[in-house]
């Protein structure tokens, strides 16, 4: 399987991260379950997803593979 | 008033730059392959959202002590409302301020043991597991029995509860759990059979009233 760019990568996974990172700051307004879940699953899960991406990327487009 | 959670500040101040450092690879792509993009992409993706994690789950889980947390779920519903029922062991505990008021479930419901507060968390995912994935009991049951160690853990000493009539030749079976405290003192909440069921048909949210505070000094 080829995988994207390394520039779309970088992108993917910097928007998941921006997005994650935001659902993860507004569910701690929510006191509750909804709240928590929300934080793990939205901000978590999408944060560290995109954050994999986008290293992934960086480092098949850092210097050192040029 | 007993502070839980900490402030919001560091959150947003954290989330604010990481989403900027994150923002500034979406659109500059090209910033890796600078002899700085492996480090500003450590930042941006590792330290950062990291710290970003580690403050939300403080946040979350000093929030999960809180009597609102408790009560956000339908199931609980007839639980809190016996916070207001000055017949019920939780009403007392509550009215009486003898347990903090913000903090009034995790207070009776956590182990006064050395893994106490990690066991509540750990029930607490199977509450949420129950909660989302199944279907309650009605009333709710307990995993364990109700250990009369969280009851003598502040207690026991106590004027009122030395000078109280059969407590002092009992001690010894209370500590070891033959008598139940709850043997004497009922009910603990007083839900009954129902109650939790007729909770979940609706979708209203609970919430304590506000209760005076007392007169001032």
């Amino acid at each position: 399987m080829k995988l994207p760019q390394s520039t779309t990568l970088i992108r993917v996974g910097a928007l998941c991260v921006i997005l994650g990172e935001l659902i993860a700051l507004a569910s701690q307004f929510e006191v509750g379950a909804t709240g928590f879940v929300v934080f793990i699953f939205g901000g978590g899960t999408v944060t560290a997803i995109g954050a994999a991406l986008a290293l992934l990327g960086v480092l098949r487009n850092s210097p050192a593979q040029s | 008033m007993l502070e839980l959670v900490p402030g919001p500040l560091i959150s947003i101040v954290a989330t604010l730059i990481g989403v900027l450092l994150a923002a500034d690879f979406f659109f500059r792509p090209a910033r890796a392959r600078q002899s700085t993009g492996p480090l500003a992409a450590a930042v941006a993706f590792i330290a950062l959202p990291g710290l970003i994690l580690s403050v939300g789950s403080e946040r979350h889980i000093s929030q999960s002590k809180t009597t609102a947390f408790c009560l956000s779920c339908h199931e609980m519903h007839p639980y809190g409302s016996t916070l207001l029922d000055p017949e019920s062991i939780a009403g007392k505990h509550f009215a009486n301020r003898y347990v903090p008021r913000e903090a009034a479930c995790y207070t009776c419901h956590t182990e006064y043991t050395m893994y106490g507060g990690l066991n509540a968390k750990m029930k607490g995912l199977q509450h949420l597991i129950a909660h989302y994935g199944g279907s309650p009991d009605d009333p709710i049951k307990l995993y364990e029995p109700y250990s009369n160690r969280e009851c003598l853990h502040c207690h026991e000493g106590s004027m009122s509860f030395d000078e109280a009539i059969g407590h002092g030749d009992e001690i010894e079976s209370f500590r070891t759990n033959q008598v139940s405290c709850l043997k004497c003192h009922k009910p603990a909440h007083g839900v009954e059979a129902g109650a939790v069921t007729e909770s979940m048909q609706h979708t209203r949210e609970f919430e304590l009233p506000v209760l005076p505070t007392g007169g001032g000094h």
